[in-house]
Parts: structure tokens; C-alpha cells; sequence
């Protein structure tokens, strides 16, 4: 199955759920909707979501009685949305579906970005990319909820000052025996901040032919007089 | 220039009510010397010297010509002693009194002093009844007592002219084309010096009762254009003062004009009495101050009055609508005006303006008689109590049957709708429309009037072309609303509203949604 762009493609009750009573709206991985990797090719875009809420809200009168749930801001273009109203997505699951757009949830004042890799990966179900959102080598990193190449939300920014993670992004895809990539995001396309909207970055990948032996072959061979290693140092401020 | 007949009321049955015409002096004890050229009607006036305070002069008659019961004298006199006069507000010496002798006793009341004698003729008016010490039916002596501070000039310096019973006239007269007005009036009172109605400098005076038409038979064609009548300030009963018409084929136009009381007491109220079911009345855009009861009858139109401190308005199915009534001061819990009728008050009393005075009272009193659906359009209220039961709730219903279920229907009223109610059962609501237009004006848009949290649906309509929802509603206080306006191609909003008592409108510029997308 593909991304969902027609929000034909969502029906009431089946792929997406209102709940006028606790005010969320809710994805489910059912029917036409699927969750799977790479999020290039799953999930729902923003738009199509929005768009169909709003063909729920003309027709359902149990919907449309209440404030709706969306500022749709620029939304077509990937930016800029506002869940608003008291509305808010109902889990997890729901956020990890939206597609080609960036949002805000106002509810809670959670800002979410989305990272979309341009580029092919090499093992598109396989090949997991990751990333880092504050600045050092020393850093946490985490993996994508999806593997391949990349299109899915990510929270920037929680509303507290320790989970703003708006100055810094840095996304990496490294694989063994396979060439690396990485892109940090602020740095390379000179931006001051992230905001709510999607995010186009070159995240790529493919077999790296300089490796030719696997690395139980090398951990296995008796050809180096010494055991090989490498030394890290970890940490962010390195002088000459 | 109509000539109007009077028929004079009051008179105890004396020709032109006269107990003395002062023609000659022959009935005159001290001033009775004739002079014909100065007098106010007839042949002369009597005349002769009020030189020291106490001197009398007067006209007496060997027995009582009429039961001055109820009735209202009235006498003429001219002096110019005022520089020797007492004042009538300070009491300091001694005014000029009206004397009157039942045969045993006499009595004197104080007509003016140098604080307020005009000169000229001045119209003596007062209540006979007042004279309490009298047998009222045995009088027979009428004049005029001086009071002078100190004596007068020896020489003659006072005239009296016709006293007579008089409360007023009835007339009749007139054509469509030549009606009767204030002055074709003044002009006739004048000759006889009835002195119920006079003009100063176009302003009209008026002492006594005037109805246009005749109780026993012939009607009168009146005109009144911007004229001022002014009731005079005079120690005369309650309910003397009265403008009214009677007999069907009497025509009474009076529009534009200004009939007030001059006094402050309540015995110089005038009465408006615009006759019965028949009379021909168009009465609008007049300012009525200080009347007492006014009354209407069905069919007449009494559009664009003002009433200030008036009494009660009885409307009896008449159209008041445009008028203003205001500063009633009746009795606690009683209204300013009455609906005594089963006429629909719809179109009857709209565009009104009610505005309560200092004294507890309410603005519109639904007797018995009025329908028990009951429609207003437009109408102002002011002062009134929000509180149900209230002395001076707005609406007043007199019926003390519970099983009365009376309903009343608002449209465009501002300020309380409060009432009081001796048993029936009432319902006061207030239809208002808010109307909803879309702009750019397209049909298929969804409007949903909610609460304000959004549990509650009031309306749902969706827009026909060209784009315009009226939403009708019950105005029972200020309520705060959200409207929804949902629609596909536009973006959806919510604005937050708040319903007031008023028709309104509610624009709402949509905006296209270019986030929308169905392939």
C-alpha cells in the first residue's frame, strides 16, 4: 500500500476515529492504512487527514456542533499546522502515520517536525537511520520509528524548556560495509530554528565497495601481528 | 376662519352662566360707577376707588340665582393699585381677595398681590366648594376685597366686569375645509370674556373644560398645527381641566402641537378625552405634559405622542405606536398605560418608548380584556424591575385567575420584560432574529448556533443562496453563543456571539480553504 493522499482512502470509523467525547482524532493502522516501513510509502499525508475531517465536519452533525480541531496553516505545502480547539491526536500511533507535514499541538504546546529523506536507501526495510537533536559527540542519539527512507514526525519541542529541541538536529544512516551518511540539518540549510513544518534532507546510502570482506572474516583472521583498535574521544571541544 | 357655537357647561343653569354682567352698576355696592369704555364684554364694567385695605366692592343679588355647588365662578377685575398692594407670597400686608356671601357669612380668598398681579383684566377663577364656611347654594354676593399695604390714590383706580357659573364649552362648527382652530376659538371666548380659552401671542390659555362637538347633538371639524395650549395654574378642582370630543361625525386633528399643564399641583391635570368610538381623531407627534388621564378609543390614531408625567394612557385599542411615555407617577403598582381590549396591541403599540418615573409603577397593564396572546414590536423600556412580581415589574396583569395562561411575544424590545401577575399565569418571550450572510454569498454552507461549550445545539441551517441564515430565538437575557460556519471549499470558523434582545446580523467574510484536497 501506498501513502495516503485521497481522503477517500479514510473512512469514518475505519482508518480514522473522532472522539467527540474525549476530542482526539485517531489513525489506526487498518483498512487502507498502514504503518509500515519506509515511511515514504505508508501512513497518511497531513492534508489527506485534514482534508478528510473536514468532509466529516460538513456532514456529521455530532462533529461539526463543536469547534474544529484544525488551523490547516500550510498545510499543502507541509507547514504550519495547528491542532487547536482543544483537539489533539489521540496516541502515539496516530503521530507515527502523519505524513509530508509538520504540526503544532496547541492542547499541550508540542511541536512536532517532519523529517523527510531525499534519496535512495540501499535496504529500504533494513537500513535504520537515526539521529541526534542536541549538539556533541557525547550525545543520545535515537533511531527513526521507521526504517528506510524517511518520512514521519518528530517532536521538537514539548512546551517545557528542556524538551525544546529546536536548535539542533542532526540526522545520520550508517550501516555496516555500507557508505555513510549524515546531514545536520540547522548547519547545512542555515536555519535559526526549527518550526512546525516538514523538513527535505539528503539521507542516502549504498554498498560501500571498499569493504569486500564481511566482519567475521576479520575478526577471525590472524593476518595483523597485533589486535586492530581505534580510541575515541569523546566529547566537543578539541584543541590543537 | 370657522366660527365655533358654545355650548357652555357649568353655567347652574343661568343664561351664559352670568351672575352679574357689571353692565350697569345697579347690583354694585362700592364700585358702581358704570364705565363703558373700559370692560371686557357687554355694555362696560362697573368701577369706582379701592383706596384703604379692607374696602369691598361687589355685586349682590337679593337671593341666590343658581346652586353654586360644584360650580366654578369666575369674575373680571382691573385695578391699578399695584403699587399699594400686600403680597400674596409673603403675606406682607394684604392681597386682593374674591369675597363671596351666603346672606350670613362671608368669605374671602386671595386672588393676587404686587408679588404677582399681571395689570390688565385679570380672570378671577375659583372653586366655589372651596368656600367652606359658605352654604354654597345660598350665595348671592360676589366681588373683590383690596388689601393694601397703604391706602391708595383717591380716585377711581379699580373696574369689575361679568361674574358668572362657567366650567368651560362644548362647540360645534367647522368644515373639512374650514375647521375650527385655537384662535377661531379664542376669538369667540373673547367677545362673551368667557375666559376658558385665550391667546397670548399665539399661545393659548386655557381655565376650563373644551370639547370639540356637542353632547346633545351637532359635531365640530377641528385643526391644530404646531399650536401651544397651556392649562393656567388656578384654585380649581380636579378633572375641570379637560380637552376632549364627543359625538360621531366631530373630526379632531391635532398633530405637531404642545398641550401642558402650567401648575404643579395635581387639581390643574387636564384630561384627554378623545370621545367615543366614532369620533374621527388623528392625534400625532404631540408633546402632552402634565395631563392627567388620557383617553383613547379604537380605530384612532394617536401615533408619535410624547406623555410626560402624564397619567394613565387608557389606549382601548388605539394606535399609540411611536409614542413616548414617560415619568408617569401614578400609584405604586398600577401602569402607565392600560390595554383594556382584545385587540391585538401588534402594530398598536410599536416603536414605543416607556420610561418609568420616581413612583413604583409599571409600563403596560393587560386588564381582563386583552387577549391572551399578546405581540410587541419594538418597544423601549426603561427603569422598570428585571424582577418578576415586582410593584414596578414592566408588564401588569390584572386577571387573578390561575387558569389565565397569558403569553406574551417580544420582537425588538430592549430593557426589562419583567411583570407582575395577580394569579394569571404569564409568559413573557421575545422573539429575535439573528441573521447569518456569507460572504462571498453561497448556498450549502453550515451554520450551528452552540453554547458556549459546545454541548448544546440552538440552531442548524445551511445556507441557501444567497448565503443569508435567520436564526429566531427567544430573548429571555444577554446569552453568549458560538456559531460554527462549516464548510468544505472555505475555511470552517468559530466566532463567539452574544445574543442580545436586538435583531442583528452577523457577517462572515469566508475565506477559501487551500489546504483542502480530494483528487
Amino acid at each position: 500500500m501506498a501513502k495516503i493522499v485521497d481522503p477517500d482512502q479514510l473512512n469514518d470509523a475505519t482508518e480514522i476515529v473522532v472522539s467527540t467525547a474525549a476530542k482526539t482524532i485517531q489513525l489506526l493502522v487498518a483498512g487502507n492504512l498502514n504503518d509500515d516501513s519506509p515511511g515514504k510509502s505508508s501512513g497518511a499525508t497531513v492534508q489527506a487527514v485534514y482534508s478528510k475531517v473536514k468532509e466529516l465536519w460538513k456532514s456529521n452533525t455530532s462533529y461539526n456542533k463543536l469547534s474544529f480541531p484544525f488551523d490547516p496553516g500550510a498545510a499543502d505545502v507541509g507547514a504550519k499546522l495547528r491542532v487547536i480547539n482543544g483537539w489533539d491526536w489521540a496516541d502515539a500511533q496516530t503521530r507515527d502515520l502523519l505524513r509530508d507535514s509538520g504540526w503544532r499541538e496547541e492542547k499541550n504546546n508540542d511541536e512536532y517536525i517532519s523529517v523527510i529523506s531525499l534519496g535512495a536507501v540501499d535496504a529500504s526495510t533494513v537500513d535504520q537511520a537515526y539521529y541526534v537533536q542536541v549538539f556533541g559527540f557525547d550525545q543520545t542519539t535515537a533511531t527513526f520509528d521507521k526504517k528506510g527512507e524517511l518520512n514521519e514526525g518528530l517532536s521538537v519541542y514539548d512546551g517545557s524548556t528542556a524538551g525544546d529541541y529546536r536548535d539542533f538536529l542532526k540526522v545520520l544512516l550508517r550501516e555496516p560495509a555500507k557508505l555513510y551518511a549524515e546531514y545536520d540539518l540547522l548547519n547545512e540549510q542555515d536555519l535559526l530554528a526549527l518550526t512546525y513544518q516538514a523538513y527535505r534532507l539528503p539521507l542516502s546510502n549504498a554498498a560501500d565497495i571498499n569493504i569486500t570482506l564481511a566482519d567475521g572474516v576479520i575478526d577471525a583472521s590472524t593476518d595483523f601481528a597485533a589486535p586492530v583498535g581505534i580510541t575515541y574521544l569523546k566529547g566537543n571541544t578539541f584543541g590543537t | 376662519m370657522a366660527t365655533p357655537t358654545f355650548t357652555l357647561l357649568g353655567t347652574g343653569g343661568l343664561t351664559d352662566g352670568v351672575l352679574d354682567n357689571a353692565d350697569s352698576g345697579t347690583n354694585w355696592t362700592d364700585i358702581a360707577s358704570t364705565d363703558p369704555d373700559i370692560s371686557v364684554e357687554g355694555a362696560g364694567a362697573v368701577s369706582g376707588i379701592f383706596r384703604a385695605d379692607g374696602e369691598q366692592g361687589y355685586a349682590q343679588l337679593s337671593s341666590a340665582p343658581a346652586d353654586g355647588t360644584d360650580k366654578i365662578v369666575r369674575g373680571w377685575i382691573f385695578t391699578n393699585n399695584i403699587a399699594y398692594m400686600g403680597d400674596v407670597s409673603t403675606s406682607t400686608g394684604d392681597p386682593y381677595k374674591l369675597l363671596m356671601w351666603d346672606g350670613s357669612n362671608e368669605e374671602l380668598k386671595p386672588i393676587f398681590g404686587a408679588d404677582t398681579y399681571p395689570g390688565g383684566w385679570y380672570n378671577i377663577i375659583w372653586d366655589v366648594n372651596d368656600f367652606t364656611t359658605l352654604n354654597s347654594s345660598l350665595i348671592r354676593r360676589w366681588g373683590v376685597e383690596a388689601g393694601h399695604a397703604i391706602n391708595a390714590k383717591n380716585a377711581i383706580n379699580t373696574w369689575m366686569d361679568c361674574f358668572r357659573y362657567l366650567d368651560g364649552y362644548e362647540m360645534t362648527g367647522g368644515s373639512t375645509s374650514d375647521p375650527v382652530t385655537f384662535a377661531d376659538i379664542a376669538g369667540v371666548d373673547d367677545v362673551a370674556a368667557y375666559g376658558v380659552v385665550s391667546e397670548v401671542n399665539t399661545v393659548f390659555f386655557g381655565t376650563g373644560t373644551v370639547v370639540f362637538g356637542a353632547t346633545s347633538t351637532g359635531s365640530c371639524v377641528f385643526d391644530c398645527d404646531g399650536e401651544i395650549l397651556v392649562f393656567t395654574e388656578q384654585e380649581i378642582p380636579a378633572g375641570l381641566y379637560s380637552i376632549g370630543a364627543v359625538n360621531a361625525g366631530t373630526e379632531v386633528v391635532m398633530k405637531n402641537s404642545v398641550l401642558r399643564s402650567g401648575g404643579l399641583a395635581d387639581n390643574t391635570r387636564f384630561t384627554v378625552n378623545w370621545g367615543a368610538s366614532g369620533v374621527d381623531v388623528e392625534f400625532f407627534d404631540n408633546l402632552v405634559v402634565r395631563a392627567s388621564t388620557v383617553t383613547l378609543y379604537s380605530a384612532q390614531v394617536a401615533t408619535g405622542n410624547t406623555f410626560d408625567d402624564c397619567g394613565q394612557v387608557l389606549a382601548n385599542g388605539a394606535n399609540v405606536s411611536g409614542g413616548t411615555i414617560k415619568n408617569y407617577e401614578g400609584a405604586s403598582d398600577t401602569a402607565a398605560l392600560i390595554w383594556d381590549t382584545g385587540v391585538s396591541p401588534s402594530g398598536k403599540l410599536d416603536d414605543m418608548s416607556f420610561t418609568k418615573g420616581a413612583a413604583a409603577t409599571h409600563a403596560i397593564e393587560f386588564t381582563t380584556a386583552a387577549s391572551t396572546s399578546l405581540s410587541l414590536n419594538d418597544i423601549a423600556f426603561v427603569g422598570y424591575s428585571t424582577a418578576t412580581g415586582s410593584t414596578f415589574a414592566t408588564f401588569y396583569f390584572t386577571s387573578t385567575s390561575t387558569g389565565d395562561e397569558y403569553t406574551v411575544n417580544l420582537q425588538g424590545v430592549t430593557g426589562p420584560t419583567s411583570y407582575r401577575s395577580l394569579g394569571a399565569q404569564v409568559t413573557v418571550q421575545q422573539t429575535v432574529t439573528y441573521t447569518i450572510r456569507v460572504s462571498p454569498a453561497t448556498s450549502g454552507v453550515e451554520i450551528v448556533v452552540v453554547s458556549t461549550d459546545e454541548a448544546t445545539v440552538y440552531f442548524r441551517s445551511t445556507t441557501p443562496s444567497p448565503g443569508v441564515v435567520s436564526y429566531p430565538y427567544n430573548y429571555t437575557g444577554d446569552v453568549s453563543r458560538k456559531v460554527q460556519i462549516v464548510s468544505v471549499p472555505y475555511d470552517n470558523q468559530t466566532i463567539a456571539v452574544t445574543l442580545g434582545s436586538l435583531d442583528a446580523a452577523l457577517p462572515v467574510a469566508l475565506q477559501d480553504d487551500s489546504v483542502y484536497y480530494n483528487p
